[in-house]
């Protein structure tokens, strides 16, 4: 508890919750698990995508899944559009998605009206530049329709 | 006649924008003070703030990092109080709070500064992070569905 003092917290209230980090390369059967939820909601199947994305190292599709205007944090950074964010850390996001295995823990997703919010912790292990990675991750998306689609609009990322 | 109803449809068209932004604006600032009491509450290690201004539904977890509180409760009376114990000081400053309104729903991002003492071995820290809060409206006003937080300690960052 110590370790982390308390800023590292994060509430999962069931009603919304979560797991899946940016990074997800499995695809689990997850359809009646109480871990996952929401993932066959319009939103739930963008989250996917671009946790997928990400892996494959799909920079097109990332950035068609983005608002223009999408937050962006990540430890200390942060970036406040998807051009910023293209210019700067999805290159090395995807670089390291493609590079490791990650496995999601939980997954949840949750529409209310015309937005959603998406939840998720996943493990990630594996050797990247030569640095030995394993460790939980979480995420929170939060999602917008936009023109009658669901774009992400703020992302945060820790471990 | 007719100017009569010209004149309140005109007025009223004048008059709403400024209605709508003094409701964003309430909204924003039940929000801000929302999340300042919050933060109060970790400094002092009281978990009032966080049963009056969470949702707190049955079955909720509270992660942190790889472990977790399962329910408002546990957050609370294993997370929150705990800290002032272990911590002989800590302090928390919101550098910067943006407020998103969607309808019912909102989420705020709080830029912060934590620092702090940890009493058993005297080691302080200076970290820097981002809060992500998201809120429902209630018939009891605003309250926190989820929150996410994430802090690095206060040095450059290093690309991946």
């Amino acid at each position: 508890m110590k370790k982390i003092y308390l800023l590292s917290i994060i509430l999962v209230p069931l009603l919304l919750t979560n797991s899946v980090n940016a990074h997800d390369k499995s695809h689990n059967d997850t359809s009646n698990s109480p871990m996952f939820s929401g993932l066959d909601s319009d939103a739930g199947i963008i989250a996917k995508q671009f946790h997928k994305a990400l892996s494959e190292a799909n920079a097109e599709t990332v950035m068609s899944l983005l608002a223009d205007d999408v937050l962006i944090l990540e430890g200390g950074r942060i970036e406040r559009s998807a051009d910023e964010y293209r210019a700067h850390h999805l290159q090395a996001d995807m670089q390291f998605s493609s590079a490791v295995t990650t496995k999601t823990i939980e997954h949840h997703v949750r529409v209310h009206g015309n937005t959603a919010v998406s939840i998720s912790r996943s493990h990630t292990s594996g050797n990247y530049k030569g640095r030995d990675i394993d460790r939980t991750g979480n995420e929170t998306l939060f999602l917008t329709l936009i023109n009658g689609q669901w774009k992400i609009s703020h992302i945060h990322w820790s471990h | 006649m007719k100017l009569f109803y010209a004149s309140c449809v005109v007025i009223f068209l004048a008059t709403s924008p400024y209605i709508y932004a003094s409701e964003q604006t309430n909204d924003e600032t039940e929000i801000l003070e929302m999340i300042q009491d919050i933060e109060k509450g970790w400094e002092s290690g009281n978990g009032m703030p966080f049963y009056q201004h969470y949702l707190g539904q049955v079955g909720a977890r509270y992660i942190e990092s790889g472990g977790q509180n399962k329910g408002l409760e546990d957050l609370v009376k294993n997370h929150v109080e705990p800290e002032k114990e272990v911590l002989k000081r800590l302090t928390i400053d919101i550098l910067d709070i943006e407020t998103n309104v969607e309808g019912d729903f909102a989420w705020a991002v709080t830029t912060v500064n934590v620092s702090g003492e940890v009493r058993k071995t005297g080691a302080v820290f200076d970290k820097k992070g981002f809060q992500t809060y998201l809120f429902r409206r209630t018939d009891e006003g605003w309250k926190v569905i989820h929150s996410h937080s994430s802090t690095r300690d206060n040095k450059p960052h290093k690309h991946r």
